[in-house]
Parts: C-alpha cells; sequence; structure tokens
C-alpha cells in the first residue's frame, strides 16, 4: 500500500498550488507585451489556452484513479530496490522522470497516437505563458503511461515521481514566452530556456521535431534532436496546419477525430495500423507531409535557391 | 470534482481573456498578410489572380504547382490566419447573397465564408468551376 509519507505528500499538488502564480505571470507579461510589444496575445486564444488547462486538469483528476493504481501495482510487485525516501532519492526521481518526459515528449510528436494528445499543447498561433496552460486532456489514453514504469521497477515509489513531474510542469511554464531573449550562456546549455522551446513551438521546416527537454537541456544534446534558435529565422508558432477554430471540443479532440476517420476508411491492417503509430501526416499514398518530408522538401528549396544563386 | 473551484476558475479565465481582448484589439490583417501566409503553407507554388473578401478577412488565391492548379484558401479567425488548400471531394456552396461559402471536410476549419462584389464573386465561381464540377450536387446558387 501507498506509506504515510507518500500519503501526504499526495496531497500537496505542485501544479495546483502554482495556479495563482501562473495568473499573476500571465497578467505582468500581458502589461509587458502591452507597453513593449514584446509579447502577444488574444482573448479567444488566450480563453482555449487556460480553459484547456482547466479542462486537463478535470480529466488529469478523472484518470489519475486508474494511472496511480496501475504505477503502484508496478512498484509494488516489480520494484528490484527500495530505495526510501532519503532526499538524494528526490533528486535521482526528479532526474529520471526529466528523461521518461524527453522520451513520452518526443514519441508524443512521432506516433500519431500520443500526438493526438499532445497536438493541444501546439494548437496556437501565439507563443506566451498562457500557452503553456494548454495541456492536453487525453494523455492517460495513450501508451506514454508506460515510459516511467522503469523508475518504479527500479525502485522508486511513485508518489515521489508524480511529485517530481509536478515540479518539472511548473519549471516550463516560464519557458513560453518571447518576453525573453536568451539567458546566460551556461543557463542556455543546460537548461531548457525560453529561447530553446520557441523552436520546439515553431512550425518552420528547419526547426520541427526538436528540443523536446522538460528542465535538462543535455538529453536533446545527448539523443540528437538539438537545434538552436537562430536570429535570422524568427519562429513561426502553430501546427503545420493551423487550426480553424476556437471550439475547445474541437482543439481537444480534433486528431482523434482524424485517426479514426483514416483508419475507418483504410484498405489494408498495415494502413490502419500505421495511421495509430505511425508518424503523424503518413498516409499509405504520401498525399499528406509528415515533418521529414516537410524538412526534406525544404532543404530541396534551400538547394534550388543556392544552385540559382550561383 | 470541486465545481466551487471550477467555476471560480472559469469566470476568471472569462474575465482575464475578455481584458486581454480590450487591450490588445483584433487587427484585419488584409491581403499581403494572408497571401504571405498561404506562401508559407504552400511554398511550393507560385501565386497568381487573388480575390479578397470585402471584409479583407478572406482570401481565395490561384495556386499554380508542378503537379498542377491549386486553389487556396486563407482566413483570419482572431488575428490568426487559417490556410487550406482545395482538394477534390471539399464541398463548395455559393450562395445566392453574394457570400461563398467553402466547407472543408476537416474537424477544424469546417467553413471558409465569402463575402465578395459581384465582380469578384463571378472570377471566384470561375477559379471553383473544376470542384464544383466534381461535386455537382454541392454547386447551388
Ligand atoms: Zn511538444
Ligand atoms: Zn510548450
Amino acid at each position: 500500500m501507498q506509506s504515510e509519507a507518500l500519503a501526504s505528500l499526495g496531497l500537496f499538488k505542485p501544479t495546483e498550488m502554482a495556479v495563482p502564480l501562473f495568473v499573476a505571470l500571465i497578467i505582468i507579461e500581458l502589461i509587458y507585451g502591452k507597453v513593449s510589444g514584446k509579447a502577444r496575445f488574444e482573448g479567444k486564444d488566450t480563453f482555449v489556452s487556460m480553459f484547456m488547462g482547466l479542462g486537463s486538469t478535470v480529466a488529469g483528476a478523472l484518470a489519475a484513479t486508474f494511472t496511480v493504481v496501475l504505477a503502484y501495482w508496478v512498484w509494488e510487485n516489480f520494484a528490484i530496490f527500495d530505495f526510501g525516501y532519503a532526499p538524494w532519492v528526490f533528486l535521482v526521481a526528479f532526474v529520471l522522470d526529466d528523461l521518461a518526459y524527453y522520451w513520452i515528449h518526443r514519441m508524443g510528436h512521432r506516433m500519431r497516437w500520443m500526438w493526438a494528445a499532445h497536438v493541444i499543447h501546439h494548437s496556437s498561433q501565439h507563443y506566451n505563458l498562457s500557452t503553456a496552460l494548454r495541456q492536453t486532456w487525453t494523455g492517460s489514453i495513450t501508451p506514454g503511461i508506460f515510459f516511467k514504469w522503469p523508475i518504479f521497477i527500479l525502485g522508486i515509489e511513485p508518489g515521489i515521481v508524480f511529485f517530481c513531474a509536478g515540479l518539472n510542469l511548473i519549471y516550463q511554464f516560464w519557458i513560453h514566452t518571447e518576453a525573453i531573449d536568451k539567458m546566460p550562456r551556461w543557463f542556455e546549455y543546460a537548461l531548457n530556456t525560453p529561447s530553446h522551446h520557441r523552436v520546439h513551438h515553431a512550425n518552420n521546416p528547419q526547426y520541427l521535431d526538436a528540443n523536446y527537454a522538460g528542465v535538462f537541456m543535455f538529453w536533446d544534446r545527448m539523443f540528437g534532436s538539438f537545434i538552436p534558435e537562430q536570429k535570422d529565422e524568427p519562429c513561426n508558432y502553430g501546427l503545420v496546419t493551423d487550426l480553424g477554430t476556437f471550439n475547445p471540443l474541437r482543439v481537444a479532440f480534433h486528431e482523434w477525430v482524424g485517426i479514426v476517420k483514416d483508419i475507418a476508411s483504410a484498405k489494408t491492417w498495415k494502413a490502419r495500423l500505421m495511421f495509430l503509430i505511425g508518424p503523424p501526416g503518413w498516409t499509405p499514398d504520401g498525399s499528406r507531409m509528415t515533418s521529414e518530408m516537410i524538412r526534406d522538401a525544404w532543404e530541396k528549396r534551400q538547394s534550388t535557391k543556392q544552385q540559382a544563386a550561383e | 470534482m470541486d465545481w466551487i473551484l471550477f467555476s471560480g476558475s472559469l469566470v476568471t479565465i472569462a474575465i482575464l481573456a475578455f481584458v486581454i481582448h480590450r487591450v490588445f484589439p483584433e487587427k484585419t490583417l488584409g491581403k499581403q498578410a494572408m497571401l504571405d501566409d498561404y506562401q508559407r503553407y504552400n511554398p511550393d507554388a507560385k501565386l497568381d489572380d487573388a480575390i479578397v473578401s470585402v471584409d479583407e478577412r478572406s482570401l481565395i488565391v490561384k495556386a499554380i504547382t508542378a503537379s498542377g492548379n491549386q486553389l487556396g484558401l486563407v482566413r483570419q479567425i482572431g488575428d490568426q490566419l487559417v490556410c487550406r488548400t482545395l482538394v477534390e471531394g471539399d464541398q463548395v456552396n455559393i450562395s445566392a447573397g453574394g457570400t461563398l461559402k467553402v466547407s472543408c471536410p476537416d474537424f477544424t476549419a469546417p467553413e471558409f465564408t465569402f463575402a465578395l462584389e459581384a465582380d469578384a464573386l463571378a472570377n471566384a465561381e470561375e477559379l471553383l468551376v473544376p470542384y464544383t464540377n466534381n461535386q455537382e450536387a454541392a454547386h447551388a446558387i
């Protein structure tokens, strides 16, 4: 059973406690944006972002029974070691949770099933602090829930990992801004920053599929997905195919609807499976574009331009 | 579930959104911004004739590509632009009051609406012929 120490820890939900701070910072950013022109907001867009955040806490609470019970079941039955609750365990848990986050996030962009949940976070054409709150409602019905199991099997109690995940999410709030250009060099090297995460939210072909980090930037450097922000290539935010609606329900479920439609009209089992686990944009006939295809086409255009210039 | 907390949050969000709407009033982006955005969306296309709606918030543009002619649609919602390229199977409806409605089979861009002057409407109809021909039943003036 869940230990008493963790039962009390479970009451402390870091993200929910941070909500007043989030709202205060959004108000500060919008005043700063109005005065300096360095942050841009739009009423309907902010409403949708914050409504998605609110919906996400409701969906998270509804799914918690299932995900937490499952996590504790794995830990109680398969944990190799028992690390207890020493401070260093929290530190190790934070780093391992961040590593798991990196791979959940990366797969969230590369597997359409997981993208259907994550796409919500990328669906705004704005990039301000309210965008950080635009969170998924459907994350717990994707394979993403399995990525943290190795940490439980290693012997760290799920409550500690969920607590660290909450802190991780709080860290990621402040990086959703155009108001901060670059942090000091050492900071940009080691940690996720507004600059790195702007690239992650950009739909410019040369910026696609980059900078998946939660807190520590070295995962991207280590696994080859790091792309720095270029001064001469301003980020254009949003999806490759922009959403044509502010309806929160359509925003929350559009990719799921797309998957169901595609699977229903698929002619082979391979196609049905690929519509679920293949990359977003995959089609049997190549009629839509995956991010690789978009990048290849961009590279081709660049070399044609270069040849023409020579 | 704490419904009081939920309702309070919802009211706070609505107030904040309303304040933002007043602080950052919406601007009409206009023809060039719509053309630029469509070019970004469909970078291989060479853009030809463009028809802009009366409110300057929608645009139809002929896009010439290596694989043939396409029809680009751009619409401003809020302060952002949404682009689509018309493909076979899209439902094209032209209403009697000079309003052209194009519905894409796409869950998040249900309808592009263009209020057009009479001349522009005639031009737009001409551009839409290849699509309306594919959709005999959908073309109804
Ligand atoms: Zn992402
Ligand atoms: Zn983000």
